[in-house]
């Protein structure tokens, strides 16, 4: 018996997922070698990485709350119901996932700044959001919410209408089928969409300095003191980039778990 | 008493039927599969929205008026067996059926009724089981015991037998039929099994062209 | 060329009709160009916002010699309407002002530092109290302002008058303002070293001279 050669395209595409490998992994491996574990340490112990891990940890976790407990009924909602431009609601809220970070900012501006929609309001009212933590959450849960909202929206559209009919028919009311059917159900998925909300939180930068400007100890999360570092002590931009790298890779490790579980659980 | 006559559409056919069942009285609806059982059956559970007719059940207007009046699902408190038996995969046999006995009563009298439904229909030893750890005679049955432990003005059921060998056929009919004489409640079972109008003590009802008969009141 | 954000206006339009070389550009913070430089991503010239750059940069011989082709001057910027701050002082006493700079590591911000830092003490606190974001190049402190966010920044002139009236420049008492110098300088291993020192005697006194000039940057070394 002989052995099966590789075909033409079985090779092209092999060399294709090399090159994808070494363009996406070169930069991040460099970083990690770049960076000398004692001077990752020395950088990690600084008051300013930390306070910038701590202010990047709180917000990106504030966000992912509220994102949650607000989008993850929401998203019920798109998945589970039908009505007149649900479609193009759908594609509205996944807007931010694509818009690059400026027009991010310059939209959050124009909707909660001095001269904006709401935020004129607001500012008659004595508050003003721009350059506060809470601006850093507002930023954060614009920008990364749309990847619960995503992934919910899945995760619930994913789940037997029969088995939520089951529910009510037991007796149950929509929001205990919600909360006692489909949201156990979910789970895995709704993890999942959580997950990476808060990666691509502790990952954030334009949107944020746009709207909630960049001041040590008050809304310079992590990634802004990355560039806030970049010019004078690129050690230190390094050391808290691994930082980053390390948190990030794990985040999406767990993604990619949480979801693997949720797909297995949906055939079961 | 459930008085139904309604027609009901489903894709380019229309099925029509004419519906009496009496208080503690059980109809066993036959026909060949695509007859429009299911349709008819989901439709007095409410999860079909028929084009026109009425639905009563005992002082109860469920359906009326070409829908301005429907009752949702949940509040026609009837016992439903689905037959793609739609079991909750995250929860245990006797959360299953406790999902269905509700709010009253604190958990514990909840645990303790689920597993007297659960013993009844044989059930006893796959307490802590989940869905996906019982076979297809177990899943039916605990799809079952939760339609009984509603507390319910009517019961509607199908093929709630169909993969249950003799012995387990036999004793879960004679609980159903209990349960409909004890409750004094009307039920309709959708089977493809002519025996189960002997085991269930049942008037029949043909289901054909499209059209479940007139029914006749059951003599008393 | 990697040229300091602040020159975009200028140096975008007399490259484009630069006769002898075809230049590209690439605007940053000065700090962020010279990071890059320092990593060997350097280009042919390297236009910063002030001298020290250029010259730790020479120090290091990442760039050759370094020259200054324009000046500039740090202004207090307020809204051109409804300002609610007028002045330094007002800044100082006013405790709900709220006020933009560059970050330290940034020129802007290391010549507000400066300029600050010549301040009696109390006053200059005062100031830093009122600080609430540091921008990483001068162009978002400029935007901190005129989307209204803050109610003062420093920036520099050329910044004030390239936003055609709606802010306003308050200047600085003499006796703090600090000189502003721009420095350039070729880059170490640049192909086009020839063509870059072209450019930059350019900047000096040529077309590129002129518009800065005409965009409200001071001649090399009139700087106060």
């Amino acid at each position: 018996m002989r052995g099966r050669r590789p075909t033409p395209f079985g090779v092209l595409a092999s060399a294709a997922l090399v090159g994808v490998v070494l363009a996406l992994a070169l930069p991040l491996v460099a970083i990690l070698t770049d960076t000398a574990p004692a001077r990752l340490w020395a950088s990690l112990r600084s008051d300013a990485s930390l306070t910038a891990l701590g202010l990047s940890f709180l917000g990106s976790g504030i966000a992912v709350l509220v994102v949650v407990v607000v989008g993850t009924p929401a998203a019920y909602v798109l998945a589970t119901t039908r009505f007149p431009g649900r479609t193009l609601l759908g594609a509205l809220l996944e807007l931010p996932l694509v818009l690059p970070p400026a027009v991010a900012g310059i939209g959050l501006l124009a909707a909660f700044g001095p001269q904006g929609v709401v935020g004129g309001a607001l500012d008659d009212a004595g508050v003003r959001l721009p350059l506060t933590f809470a601006a850093v959450v507002v930023a954060l849960v614009f920008v990364a919410g749309p990847f619960h909202l995503r992934q919910a929206q899945s995760a619930f559209g994913a789940l037997d209408p029969a088995v939520l009919d089951a529910a009510r028919l037991s007796g149950a009311g929509e929001g205990a089928v919600f909360l006692r059917v489909a949201v156990p159900l979910a789970a895995p998925g709704l993890g999942a969409g959580a997950t990476l909300t808060f990666a691509r939180a502790i990952g954030e930068f334009g949107a944020t300095l746009m709207f909630a400007g960049s001041l040590a100890g008050v809304t310079r999360t992590a990634s802004l003191e990355v560039y806030t570092r970049f010019a004078t002590d690129f050690p230190g931009a390094l050391a808290l980039s691994a930082v980053l790298v390390v948190i990030s890779a794990l985040l999406l490790l767990l993604a990619r778990f949480l979801t693997a579980r949720g797909e297995v659980d949906a055939r079961a | 008493m459930l008085d139904a006559h309604l027609r009901v559409r489903r894709g380019d056919r229309l099925f029509a039927a004419d519906l009496r069942v009496g208080a503690g009285e059980i109809v066993l609806v036959v026909g060949p599969s695509g007859s429009g059982k299911t349709s008819v059956l989901r439709s007095l559970a409410g999860l079909l929205r028929p084009e026109e007719g009425t639905i009563r059940c005992g002082d109860e207007e469920w359906f009326a008026r070409n829908g301005r009046v429907d009752v949702r699902p949940r509040d026609r408190a009837v016992g439903f067996v689905a037959q793609e038996l739609a079991l909750f995969p995250h929860l245990s046999a006797w959360r299953t059926v406790a999902f269905a006995i509700g709010g009253e009563g604190g958990r514990a009298e909840r645990r303790a009724e689920a597993l007297d439904w659960l013993a009844r229909l044989g059930l006893a030893d796959h307490a802590d089981a989940r869905p996906g750890e019982l076979s297809g005679g177990q899943r039916q049955r605990v799809a079952l015991a939760r339609a009984l432990a509603r507390r319910s003005s009517a019961l509607l059921l199908d093929e709630p037998f169909s993969a249950l060998d003799a012995e387990a056929h036999a004793a879960a009919a004679r609980v159903v039929r209990d349960v409909v004489s004890e409750r004094r409640i009307p039920a309709v079972v959708v089977s493809h099994d002519a025996g189960d109008a002997v085991r269930l003590a049942a008037r029949v009802s043909a289901m054909a062209d499209g059209r479940l008969g007139a029914v006749e009141p059951a003599p008393s | 060329m990697q040229a300091a954000a602040s020159l975009t206006g200028a140096l975008t339009a007399c490259t484009k009709d630069y006769a002898p070389a075809k230049v590209r550009l690439s605007f940053a913070g000065s700090d962020e160009l010279a990071a890059q430089i320092r990593q060997g991503a350097g280009g042919d010239l390297f236009a910063a916002a002030n001298a020290t750059l250029p010259q730790q940069l020479a120090a290091e011989g990442k760039v050759g010699r370094p020259e200054a082709f324009a000046g500039n001057e740090l202004v207090l910027a307020v809204p051109a309407k409804g300002a609610k701050v007028a002045d330094l002082d007002a800044l100082a006493s006013d405790e709900g002002a709220r006020l933009a700079v560059g970050a330290p590591s940034v020129p802007v911000g290391s010549y507000t530092r400066k300029a600050l830092g010549r301040l009696p003490e109390k006053q200059r606190s005062a100031i830093l109290a009122r600080v609430r974001t540091e921008e990483p190049d001068v162009k978002s402190v400029l935007a901190k302002l005129q989307q209204g966010v803050v109610d003062a920044a420093f920036v520099y002139r050329t910044d004030v008058q390239a936003t055609k009236g709606a802010v306003r420049a308050v200047a600085l008492p003499a006796a703090i303002q600090p000189k502003v110098s721009y420095e350039a300088a070729v880059v170490t291993g640049s192909k086009h070293a020839d063509a870059a020192r072209a450019l930059l005697a350019d900047l000096r006194t040529g077309a590129c001279g002129q518009a800065l000039r005409s965009a409200g940057f001071l001649a090399p070394g009139a700087a106060g």
